[in-house]
């Protein structure tokens, strides 16, 4: 398999959605709590492939947005990051193994300053620049989870029992800048990937993979559902410290999200089909002893204040580029 | 032979060096693997015909009218070779024989087209392929419902495996689809049943099975070793995957050990990569038999479909037996039975000696022409004990609530003369003892 990736499987998924369009909807969904005595944490919820189910057990320990400098554990900005950086590295070696190319290396680093997104690709084992401004190419316009980064995907909000989503975008203008996140996103093998947090601030590396479901070897969450891990996580944060700062009552908070992918956009087996994640719906639960108005101020400003919200919603500021790394002289 | 010829149809066809994107690539299986050697008939072909001709490799070189046995452990590597490890595709051309062996590919074509599917795979024991199955199909951190009287194996499995595998299992009764539908979770991921059960022959609605599976976009697998597709394809009433202990009915003659999963080739081939990491190849010697085997089975099958029916109707007027299971008999168990779903019921009868199990293992000496021993479908007579054989791991109470009552009995009736059998059962069970008239 060039690159440890299976092409062939991929190859199979393209002629199977040509065949049934229905084997394209991919839906994904991810969980966060916030939890006054057991901190942040987020994990992931079954997904399906068309018609195939894939639950697996993937959760993770984060640092609160209101943490103190030095905590530990990744912040929810942290895995959107990854999610986004994974997905385009996916992309670009995919597209490569596709078209027989083999790497040596390939890495981005992917940073956000609490206004735009700022990230590097290096490729090493290419045989020219053409052929890396080739693949970058085909991430700009095929990652699902770039092109969420790149274009304004609505975000439908629930919260309460058997409420309606609120309209798009009720959360007007860029929330105030948070703490500024970056991480170096690595390919290892196939859709095996490691993602490291940048800076001075620890946080343990993150596994990424597919689903076996989708030729992966379930090493990990895959990029969609780190991105939505990241909003879900995100969202919970600010509804706990903000209804600690608005109510002064220290309650658990969970959110569920979930999107839904049309994977004929990311595999061109149908190219009319959207790229970017779609039918994005985040739903938080109601935490018991707020009234109905605190329960609606908190959400409200939790939303308003979400980066990782604003990332998917609003398209920010981004920057891409990328370099050819010379192989290495043995 | 032209090189070519050795690897799969549709492999070179799949090969695409020109490509830019995914969308650019050309495989597209989703049939075989066979070569253009293996005879490939339309499934609208009668069962007979199929049993017989589908999947024979015709040898291009010798002429020969039956499969050869490719015994063989490895292949000479060519280009077609190097392609299929750079591709992704190794399943389809022969390289190595636990990745795949024209004779495995011959009889996993019959079963193929006698279970109403394009893609099979053959294993080692059907155990071998139960496992590779639910481990395919399944990830860490999912969730599972089967039965709590599935074959001991089976349950074994899915019992002392799944947890530490990070899979969790609910056990139901087959029957009571109220409960089945109760026990699905968000996380589940699989439903696996048998289209009869063993030893009870409980037959559990495949339809309302994979009418619940569907709505939970889980998959259902069913076991249909003892119904085998002459008496039921389970693919066309909404299972997913089949799978069978070809040990049995298919093979027909208990000289071989071998299982087989039947079924889309999207799941086939998770399958194929599941049983060859864990090694569970049908060795080519094997697969020759299991072939030869099956090239009778619709004439055994009913054979024994009848036979049973008789064994099962003599056998519920004989004083000395307290109960008898078997779908030809009726009764409130089988009320819903969807008797058009079932070409018959196969050979087994399984039933209770009045006087427990002393009184039956004494039965079962007296017993002249059936062997005493486990197993089931072959063309002999078999009779043994579930409690003390298949399902010796339970507790006495674990095997009193799934109803394996004391003294119960599992015939696996052959294709012997049926007047014969019921002559022996008859002296077997002798007159009724004194204590059994009161």
């Amino acid at each position: 398999m060039r690159n440890s990736f299976n092409t062939a499987g991929f190859s199979e998924v393209v002629h199977e959605i040509r065949n049934d369009p229905a084997e394209a909807a991919f839906l994904y969904t991810a969980e966060a709590q916030s939890s006054p005595y057991r901190g942040l944490s987020a994990r992931i919820g079954p997904a399906l492939f068309g018609t195939v189910k894939s639950a697996r057990r993937f959760s993770v320990e984060l640092r609160d947005v209101s943490d103190a400098p030095g905590a530990d554990g990744p912040l929810p900005m942290h895995l959107a990051l990854t999610g986004i950086a994974s997905c385009a590295l996916t992309t670009l070696v995919g597209g490569g193994s596709a078209q027989s190319v083999v790497f040596e290396s390939a890495d981005m680093d992917i940073a956000w300053d609490g206004g735009a997104v700022a990230s590097r690709i290096d490729v090493g084992g290419v045989p020219d620049d053409a052929t890396v401004a080739e693949l970058v190419d085909q991430v700009e316009r095929f990652s699902p989870n770039y092109t969420t980064l790149i274009r304004p995907v609505p975000v439908a909000l629930r919260h309460g029992p058997g409420a309606a989503p609120a309209s798009a975008g009720t959360a007007e203008g860029a929330p105030a800048a948070g703490r500024p996140a970056a991480c170096q996103v690595r390919w290892i093998s196939g859709t095996q990937l490691t993602s490291a947090p940048l800076g001075p601030e620890p946080g343990e590396e993150l596994r990424v993979d597919a689903p076996k479901q989708l030729t992966g070897v379930d090493w990990g969450p895959n990029p969609q559902e780190y991105l939505l891990m990241g909003l879900a996580a995100d969202v919970a944060s600010h509804l706990g410290r903000l209804a600690r700062e608005l109510t002064g009552r220290a309650v658990t908070w969970r959110v569920a999200v979930r999107g839904t992918e049309d994977v004929g956009g990311l595999l061109q087996a149908d190219p009319s089909a959207v790229v970017q994640l779609q039918d994005m719906e985040c739903a938080v639960a109601e935490p018991a002893g707020l009234s109905g108005t605190e329960l609606e101020k908190v959400v409200v400003a939790a939303w308003a204040a979400s980066e990782v919200r604003y990332l998917i919603e609003a398209a920010p500021a981004v920057r891409l580029t990328s370099h050819r790394v010379e192989s290495c002289p043995v | 032979m032209a090189k070519e010829s050795r690897t799969a149809i549709g492999f070179e066809e799949g090969r695409n060096d020109g490509a830019k994107w995914f969308g650019d690539l050309t495989r597209s299986r989703f049939a075989g693997p066979v070569t253009p050697h293996h005879r490939v008939l339309s499934r609208e072909v009668s069962p007979e015909t199929l049993a017989v001709h589908a999947g024979t490799y015709e040898d291009p070189v010798t002429g020969a009218v039956g499969t050869p046995v490719f015994q063989t452990s490895t292949f000479l590597l060519d280009d077609a070779s190097y392609a299929a490890f750079s591709d992704g595709t190794s399943r389809d051309v022969p390289i190595y024989t636990r990745y795949g062996n024209p004779s495995q590919w011959s009889v996993q074509e019959k079963i193929a087209a006698l279970e109403g599917s394009r893609s099979a795979l053959v294993t080692s024991s059907g155990m071998s392929a139960t496992a590779s199955t639910i481990y395919a199909l399944t990830n860490a951190g999912s969730h599972i419902v089967s039965a709590y009287d599935v074959y001991g194996g089976t349950y074994n499995l899915l019992r002392e495996d799944m947890p530490s595998a990070g899979r969790e299992v609910t056990f139901v009764d087959p029957c009571d689809l109220d409960a089945v539908r109760a026990a699905i979770r968000p996380e589940t991921q699989l439903l696996f049943f048998e289209t009869l059960t063993n030893p009870l022959l409980k037959a559990p609605s495949v339809r309302g099975l994979a009418k619940i599976a569907k709505e939970a976009n889980a998959l259902l697998v069913v076991d249909n070793t003892f119904l085998t597709p002459v008496n039921m394809r389970p693919l066309e009433l909404g299972a997913d995957v089949v799978v069978h202990s070809a040990t049995k009915y298919l093979a027909g003659h208990s000289d071989l050990t071998a299982g087989a999963v039947v079924g889309r080739r999207k799941f086939l081939d998770r399958i194929w990569a599941q049983a060859l990491r864990f090694g569970g190849t049908l060795e080519p010697l094997s697969a020759f038999l299991l072939e030869r085997g099956m090239k009778t089975l619709p004439l055994r099958v009913r054979a024994q479909n009848a036979n049973a029916a008789e064994v099962a109707r003599f056998l519920a007027g004989h004083e000395r037996i307290a109960a008898v299971h078997h779908p030809e008999l009726g009764g409130p168990r089988y009320a819903g039975l969807e008797r058009a779903d079932y070409g018959g019921f196969g050979g087994m009868v399984s039933f209770e000696v009045r006087g427990g199990d002393e009184a039956a293992l004494e039965f079962m000496k007296k017993l002249r022409i059936p062997y005493v021993a486990t197993s089931l479908g072959g063309v002999e007579s078999l009779v043994s004990m579930p409690s003390n054989t298949s399902h010796s791991s339970l507790t006495a109470r674990q095997r009193s609530r799934i109803g394996i009552n004391p003294g119960l009995v599992r015939f696996s009736v052959g294709i012997e003369n049926v007047r014969d059998l019921v002559r022996d059962l008859d002296e077997a069970l002798g007159a009724p003892a004194e204590e059994d008239k009161r």
